[in-house]
């Protein structure tokens, strides 16, 4: 019994030479809440369940980049990043880079992009809060195509008319944010801090 | 034994207070304040709130200052003790403060913190891109810059102790 936790839990062996073993059955209860808690909070999905339901099956965003007519009117769940707000008489127009989501819709992997689209609100987004390269996930409305040039080229922005708007926290640069103290548990450093509410970091 | 410990604690706690309790307006002016709810609803009716006194959080934006007088544009941020505002997302808006005093431009630079107590006198419709945006304006009372923090994360962990770091 005492051996098997000793395996589950390495540090608290340690502890358990130096205090008594009551006061290591406390710190493991600590711990686990903690670790109930970090688990929570990391998979909270930025929208709702109810516009997830709305948004099956899920519309690729590929085909969507090639045959907007065809989807419109469609609810979508759209991630990636900022490239660029625009706030216009009443409303704002943000263009964002597609990236693949994870299991928690938040975006990933920018070199996987698969192109741009444009987010449209009637509500005037920050553009210092809103800035350029943060992430982004979208659930909306697809409304239309606007059709832009983009380098020489003509781009054909699919336009998603916002229901719901999640910004992510900025991540932290772990290398700046070491701290010697996490050590002692085996490196959990990583997932806590990526779970973690938002700290601004510049 | 317990008596010995709970001095240590008094102490610990003593100074934990003393430090958290630094604050940036000072009390003579803490105490005119007269309107203290949400920054979300002056910014929707600035009218409304005119000749209220407040005190905000928040990141200057812009800095428009001349010999006689000094216009900062603020991104308003909540505040958390001593008034020390939170660089999060949590913004509400955005806010001018006026001065007749010369803000220089190095100091009150593009991205700082500060913590303002004023009265609030109107508002101004401007332009961000092409949204018509209302600015309340607020003539400035005190005004407390806060120095840069080199790490914000928390630098109090709750400790789980592990015997040997003690």
């Amino acid at each position: 019994m005492v051996s098997g936790s000793g395996k589950r839990f390495k540090h608290i062996r340690i502890i358990g030479t130096v205090k008594s073993r009551r006061k290591s059955g406390q710190i493991a209860l600590l711990l686990l809440l903690f670790l109930v808690y970090s688990s929570l909070t990391a998979c909270a999905p930025a929208i709702s369940k109810q516009f997830r339901e709305k948004a099956m099956p899920p519309v690729p965003f590929n085909e969507l980049l090639s045959t907007p007519n065809d989807y419109e009117g469609r609810n979508i769940i759209l991630g990636g990043y900022i490239l660029e707000v625009k706030n216009k008489q009443g409303g704002s127009l943000l263009t964002i880079l597609q990236a693949p989501l994870d299991f928690q819709n938040r975006p990933h992997s920018r070199d996987k992009s698969k192109g741009r689209f444009l987010v449209r609100t009637d509500k005037f987004i920050e553009p210092e809060i809103y800035k350029k390269d943060r992430k982004i996930t979208v659930g909306g409305k697809i409304a239309g195509v606007s059709v832009q040039p983009l380098g020489g080229h003509v781009y054909r922005y699919p336009i998603i008319e916002v229901k719901e708007l999640h910004l992510w926290a900025e991540e932290l640069d772990q290398d700046l944010l070491y701290d010697p103290y996490w050590d002692y548990w085996g490196h959990p450093r990583y997932p806590y801090y990526r779970s973690m509410p938002p700290y601004h970091y510049r | 034994m317990a008596l010995k410990h709970t001095g240590l604690f008094l102490c610990i706690w003593l100074l934990l207070f003393s430090l958290g309790c630094a604050t940036g307006i000072s009390r003579q002016v803490r105490s005119q304040v007269t309107y203290t709810g949400p920054f979300s609803d002056v910014q929707k009716a600035p009218d409304k709130y005119m000749g209220e006194i407040v005190i905000l959080g928040g990141k200057i934006l812009n800095n428009k200052a001349s010999q006689v007088s000094s216009e900062l544009t603020v991104l308003h941020l909540p505040t958390g003790s001593g008034n020390r505002p939170k660089d999060n997302d949590q913004s509400e808006g955005r806010y001018l403060i006026q001065t007749d005093q010369f803000l220089d431009p190095a100091i009150y630079k593009k991205g700082d913190l500060l913590t303002v107590a004023g009265k609030l006198s109107g508002s101004e419709f401007r332009t961000i891109g092409g949204f018509d945006y209302i600015y309340p304006k607020l003539k400035a009372i005190e005004i407390k810059l806060w120095p840069k923090e080199d790490h914000n994360y928390p630098r109090f962990h709750i400790g789980i102790g592990v015997g040997k770091t003690f």
